[in-house]
């Protein structure tokens, strides 16, 4: 049997032909013309575009769980989990099928800093916000007031009665008139930043830092003085370190700043757990330190000289840990206690439900604590203010604080049609490079609670404007030039 | 041209096209993880490959013997 060559030909063709519908069908994926790409998966494991949250002592195995649904059980934090970046996108939007047993927050993060390991966390789940409260949008400020309060008061005043969650607020323009010089003797351990009202236009602060060389070597110790996130001064000093673990002698650094504006500014002091605050001279009349406050212990300093281990904070909550047997005590919060008896496990500590008001003192004896409150702590009665609203914490009662507003981009869940189970969703914009995207998955005091999240479906929308021939050509270059840089 | 020779031809070009297909697209994974594999599992074109040139030396050998 004879078959023209024409024909022939053309049959030759035919596996050339799908070699390019398969290239070209891979190009469209790759390149959608709408700029939208959507993946939408059961979170058992068995998908190449997210990998199940991570380490395996602190959730369940993706999958069948015993109880009979798919996914992946979350009872201990913080947990990790990566996504394949599928090309070039400005924004990815995260959206989880998640219940909650006994967790009242929960944020989720994606690593914008991979060298410091730091997370952009954004609110997802909020049991408080639930009920009784609406969404608003006030002068570009976004938040939830009640349902039966007007709009403005999400932008009210009375900073004592907003909190905020995964959001930044502008602070009060203020300004002392009388200026007094006062040292406090203190055991400041690692970073803290220092919140601080200037007087007639001054801020002056002589800190006297210690290097305890309890890892050897020298470390470093970076101040950044800043207003509204605007960085106003930076400096930085390196400790001698020694190869005997001896502490360093004690350096005073001198920091006088003059010529500002009224506002609250911010001093930042940057090092590792080696390095501690001894003392502080000031002639500010309001200063105050936080979120974190670490106490430290004074040994290789000056052992029998007392230190400060009472402040008075405007904190509703605080969560303290201890690092060192010695640390084991019972600390305080105005007529509330709690005891520390074992290192390494965060405690919580909450106001009495009659002390809402006003300042409070927290008391250490021991010191060798570490705080983390959802507001301020001062070292004198008077220093105390307030630079910004509160943090809402897991631990936030909205209603016995009287809290009239909540500043923050948070976004609603909306329930699946089954009932039962909530989707939650957050919007991150994405880096030019960053393949796989990891993420992080909060639910502060979840395994002290005994908790969950349940996780069962994950949904992943990426997204760029539509492709025009420009464009087109703009997230192909950028394609080209990640291709070029792994060669 | 003699149906054997068409159908020699054509695996000849198959076994060809699916060579190039699974170097493009292990250029492709290579230069840009993720931009193949999670659309298209491409490691069963391998066995797909050395069938079709089983059969294109098969049809060879035929065509040899004739």
């Amino acid at each position: 049997m004879r078959i023209p060559r024409v024909a022939a030909y053309f049959f030759a063709t035919i596996p050339w032909i799908l070699v390019i519908a398969c290239l070209g069908g891979l190009f469209l994926l790759r390149f959608p013309p709408s700029g939208r790409v959507q993946f939408t998966f059961p979170l058992d494991g068995s998908h190449a575009w997210f990998d199940p949250f991570l380490p395996g002592q602190r959730v369940s195995q993706a999958g069948v769980q015993a109880d009979g649904w798919s996914g992946q059980r979350i009872f201990d934090e913080p947990v990790y989990a990566s996504a394949r970046l599928p090309g070039v996108y400005d924004q990815v939007t995260v959206s989880l099928e998640a219940t909650t047993t006994r967790q009242s927050l929960i944020e989720l993060g994606i690593l914008r800093d991979p060298y410091a390991f730091s997370f952009e966390m954004h609110p997802l789940w909020s049991s408080e916000l639930a009920q009784g409260w609406r969404q608003v949008s006030v002068n570009g400020i976004s938040g939830f007031v009640r349902t039966d309060t007007p709009d403005h008061v999400l932008v009210t005043n009375d900073l004592d009665r907003v909190v905020t969650w995964g959001a930044t607020t502008t602070s009060p323009r203020w300004m002392d008139q009388i200026q007094s010089s006062k040292t406090y003797e203190l055991s400041l351990r690692g970073t803290h930043d220092f919140y601080v009202v200037p007087t007639n236009g001054i801020v002056s602060f002589t800190l006297a830092v210690q290097d305890v060389n309890r890892s050897r070597g020298g470390d470093f110790v970076a101040f950044r003085f800043s207003h509204e996130e605007e960085t106003l001064w930076t400096d930085a000093i390196g400790t001698g370190g020694s190869l005997d673990r001896k502490p360093n002698d004690v350096y005073e650094k001198q920091m006088r700043f003059d010529g500002l504006a009224p506002g609250v500014y911010r001093l930042s002091v940057i090092a590792d757990d080696n390095v501690f605050i001894r003392r502080v001279t000031t002639s500010a009349q309001h200063w105050v330190v936080g979120p974190r406050l670490y106490l430290g212990d004074t040994a290789g300093y000056a052992p029998l000289q007392p230190t400060q281990t009472s402040m008075w904070t405007n904190s509703r909550h605080v969560i303290a840990e201890t690092f060192h047997a010695e640390g084991r005590q019972t600390i305080s919060l105005g007529s509330a206690h709690m005891q520390i008896t074992k290192t390494h496990t965060p405690v919580a500590l909450d106001r009495a439900a009659d002390e809402q008001s006003e300042a409070r003192v927290l008391q250490a004896p021991k010191g060798d604590v570490r705080f983390v409150g959802d507001a301020f702590f001062a070292f004198d009665p008077q220093a105390l203010f307030l630079p910004k609203p509160r943090r809402m914490t897991d631990a936030s009662n909205l209603d016995q604080e009287g809290v009239v507003a909540v500043i923050t981009p948070y976004r609603p869940p909306t329930k699946t049609s089954d009932g039962g189970w909530l989707r939650l969703s957050t919007t991150y914009l994405l880096p030019l490079s960053g393949d796989p995207l990891k993420f992080v998955l909060s639910a502060p005091g979840i395994f002290s609670r005994s908790g969950a999240v349940d996780i069962r479906t994950v949904d992943l929308i990426y997204e760029r404007p539509a492709l025009s021939p420009r464009e087109w050509w703009k997230a192909v270059k950028k394609e080209l030039a990640l291709a070029w840089r792994r060669l | 041209m003699t149906l054997k020779a068409c159908i020699k031809l054509f695996l000849t070009q198959a076994a060809c096209a699916t060579a190039v297909l699974l170097g493009v697209l292990i250029v492709l994974e290579r230069l840009a993880p993720g931009s193949v594999l999670p659309y298209f599992n491409f490691f069963w074109l391998v066995p797909v490959l050395v069938v079709l040139i089983g059969l294109a030396g098969r049809t060879r050998e035929q065509e040899n013997g004739d």
